[in-house]
């Protein structure tokens, strides 16, 4: 989930860049130096875990994990995201330079508000069901977050993106849908493998 | 990691500085981004694809991104002009598509194009780990720097981890649907990437430590700049210069 | 004349430039025969082993499996249900949460009924001596537990045809007596990697080591 070069306007890309420079900072602040190892495999298998592709229906899209993120990684999902967003611009070219700072925060703002809304109900949730109901509700929320900044991006870049801001969080909806189911299965998945994953009060910070 | 780079290339932009390298592309990319007048990005898309030439990046893996980019760009010209108000080509009833809108969507997608080349050209040929220590020269945040080196050093650990893994799962018959048993199946095998690497990225700290880490790390290569560097700086301030003065001069 | 399941002509596979590690290779695997597989570290035996089922994504030559010439992934697919291939690693193989999940993963991608699955994955623990093992973690397991758990997820598919690369390793001498005693008792085609001589001795009946890419009949 990104938005391409060349197609958002001067002030949009500028405030993108400041306001994700200043969520950067936040969640560098909030890891110490023994954190570094850790939360760098994280950001390394959320990259991995990007490239692979899943079926839905006719298409194969990519994995987003943005709610898992932020469940997992609190603020340090922050860095993380800018980390795996610079590697995606620079092995593959999806997105660049200069939409870094839009792609950062179109990810991980909605990662962190999955930390701040949702990661209590993990740690309090006691059956496989609950922990069932919260993953969905953090894939959703990170979806549907991402897909609130892409729209604000382009309504802020001016009228003539109104129509390409529809576009996109129409096709989306598939993206939505799978990344509810899916992160409900991992985080299922890492609550029964190694809970304390999750029930640290983020693994991290 | 050789497997996860796509432009590897032995010319001579290789041998340039790669802060030298991260700056231009900065440059190049920023510029263009920000240029409204066509001359500007029209003569900013020409050099970059000159540079391209210059530094004959191979083909097969360009193509590739710019008609991914393409079919992207291509959506954006069916859209796109139908909510910018103009001289009207097409109109459904109160929906006009316009040419204004065309011409927008054509100069979003020349740029969009230009700011891919240039990124391939300067930055794309950098590998990780010299990007990583370019960042540490330009004086990013140090904290973020090592995440970034970190980073890097596990990719190629965990890519082969997962080809192995879902290797596995197909020689016990998995392929891939639209179902349950497909995300649950997954989401299981990236789980255990998860914790596996994680549970190894513990073992290598405690390693590191017992190697005498005490988070921070020194640089081996310290980057020095040489004359074909200098050169090739001025010659990409030369490009930008030129380009800025016909966007504002 | 026995049946020919498997029939490799002149196969060579390579990892991206390196030199091959299995070069113009022949050989026939016939129905019913119990081969070991020796040779050095780096000769080659994993990789054929996983060149059988298809899982090297580029081999030059050509390769016969179960009545067809099999080239693409696609054609593979049947390969994969008929020939079960346990790993060096039970890391590679083991992936989901509990024992019996695992165990139940093969034989689910086979499109078994439920209740055959379940069938199939309490009598396969039962004969490996895992009984209770069923909702056990397959990570906390120790390296002898997890080699035999993912025997019990190749022997749960009842595949016949079994590649088993280093099924020993790991297991203690009960688990190994164990394995050799289900092994002698199946009339399944066996090729087995092994460096435990006596093993090999007692469960099959011929030897091929590879030595520089090619098949030396012992």
């Amino acid at each position: 989930m990104h938005i391409s070069e060349g197609i958002l306007s001067t002030p949009v890309l500028a405030g993108g860049g400041v306001i994700a420079a200043a969520g950067v900072y936040v969640g560098l602040r909030s890891l110490n130096d023994e954190d570094i190892p850790k939360t760098a495999m994280m950001t390394a298998v959320f990259f991995t875990a990007s490239l692979v592709q899943v079926p839905a229906g006719p298409v194969s899209m990519h994995l987003v994990l943005n709610g898992l993120m932020g469940l997992l990684l609190g603020w340090s999902a922050f860095p993380s995201i800018l980390i795996a967003l610079t590697l995606q611009a620079v092995i593959f070219r999806y997105g660049g330079l200069t939409v870094l700072g839009v792609n950062t925060l179109i990810m991980a703002c909605p990662a962190v508000l999955v930390h701040i809304l949702l990661s209590p109900f993990l740690r309090m949730a006691q059956s496989r069901a609950r922990v069932l109901v919260v993953g969905a509700c953090a894939g959703l929320l990170g979806i549907a977050g991402g897909m609130a900044f892409v729209a604000l991006a382009f309504v802020l870049t001016g009228r003539s993106m109104y129509g390409v801001a529809g576009l996109f969080v129409v096709t989306h909806i598939p993206v939505l849908l799978v990344e509810g189911v899916f992160t409900a299965a991992m985080v299922s998945f890492l609550w029964r493998m190694k809970p304390e994953l999750i029930e640290s009060r983020s693994y991290v910070t | 990691m050789t497997s996860l780079l796509l432009l590897k290339v032995d010319s001579v932009i290789g041998n340039i500085d790669p802060r030298a390298r991260l700056v231009s592309g900065f440059l190049f990319s920023v510029l263009l981004a920000v240029a409204q007048k066509w001359e500007v990005i029209a003569a900013g898309f020409l050099s970059a694809f000159l540079f391209c030439a210059a530094a004959r990046l191979p083909w097969s893996g360009l193509r590739v991104r710019l008609i991914g980019l393409n079919v992207f760009m291509l959506a954006l010209l069916l859209v796109m002009p139908w909510s910018v108000p103009g001289s009207v080509l097409w109109n459904i009833g109160n929906w006009t598509y316009t040419i204004e809108g065309v011409e927008l969507a054509l100069m979003v997608a020349v740029k969009g194009n230009a700011i891919v080349l240039a990124m391939s050209v300067f930055i794309s040929t950098i590998d990780t780990a010299s990007l990583g220590h370019a960042l540490e020269h330009l004086r990013a945040p140090r904290r973020l720097v090592h995440l970034f080196l970190f980073t890097v050093r596990y990719l190629d650990i965990l890519h082969h981890e997962s080809r192995r893994l879902f290797r596995a799962a197909r020689a016990r018959g998995f392929a891939p649907r639209t179902d349950l048993h497909t995300y649950r199946t997954v989401s299981r095998l990236i789980g255990t990437i998860m914790v596996r690497s994680l549970d190894r990225s513990e073992r290598v700290l405690a390693a590191m430590k017992a190697r005498g880490y005490c988070g921070r790390f020194y640089l081996l290569h310290h980057f020095s700049l040489r004359m074909s560097d200098a050169l090739f700086i001025m010659t990409v301030s030369v490009f930008v210069a030129v380009l800025a003065w016909m966007e504002w001069g | 004349m026995s049946e020919v399941l498997f029939k490799l002509n002149e196969l060579t596979v390579r990892y991206g430039n390196e030199p091959p590690v299995l070069r113009n290779l022949s050989m026939d695997l016939v129905k019913g025969s119990r081969i070991g597989l020796v040779g050095r570290n780096g000769s080659g035996k994993s990789t054929l082993l996983s060149a059988l089922v298809g899982l090297m994504d580029d081999f030059d030559g050509e390769l016969w499996a179960f009545g067809k010439w099999r080239r693409d992934d696609s054609d593979f697919a049947e390969v994969r249900r008929r020939a079960g291939l346990l790993f060096e690693d039970p890391d590679d193989q083991l992936f989901n949460i509990t024992v019996s999940e695992d165990v139940a993963f093969g034989p689910f991608n086979l499109g078994w009924p439920r209740e055959r699955v379940i069938t199939a994955v309490r009598d396969t623990l039962a004969r490996l001596d895992l009984s209770g093992y069923e909702e056990r973690i397959t990570y906390r397991l120790s390296t002898g537990e997890k080699r035999m758990v993912s025997i019990a997820t190749v022997l749960a598919m009842d595949p016949e045809v079994l590649l088993l690369d280093e099924p020993t390793a790991g297991l203690d001498h009960r688990h190994t007596r164990l394995l050799e005693e289900i092994l002698k008792q199946s009339s399944k085609t066996l090729l087995v990697v092994s460096h435990d001589r006596d093993f090999l001795a007692s469960v099959t009946n011929q030897t091929i080591q590879l030595e520089n890419g090619q098949a030396v009949y012992l």
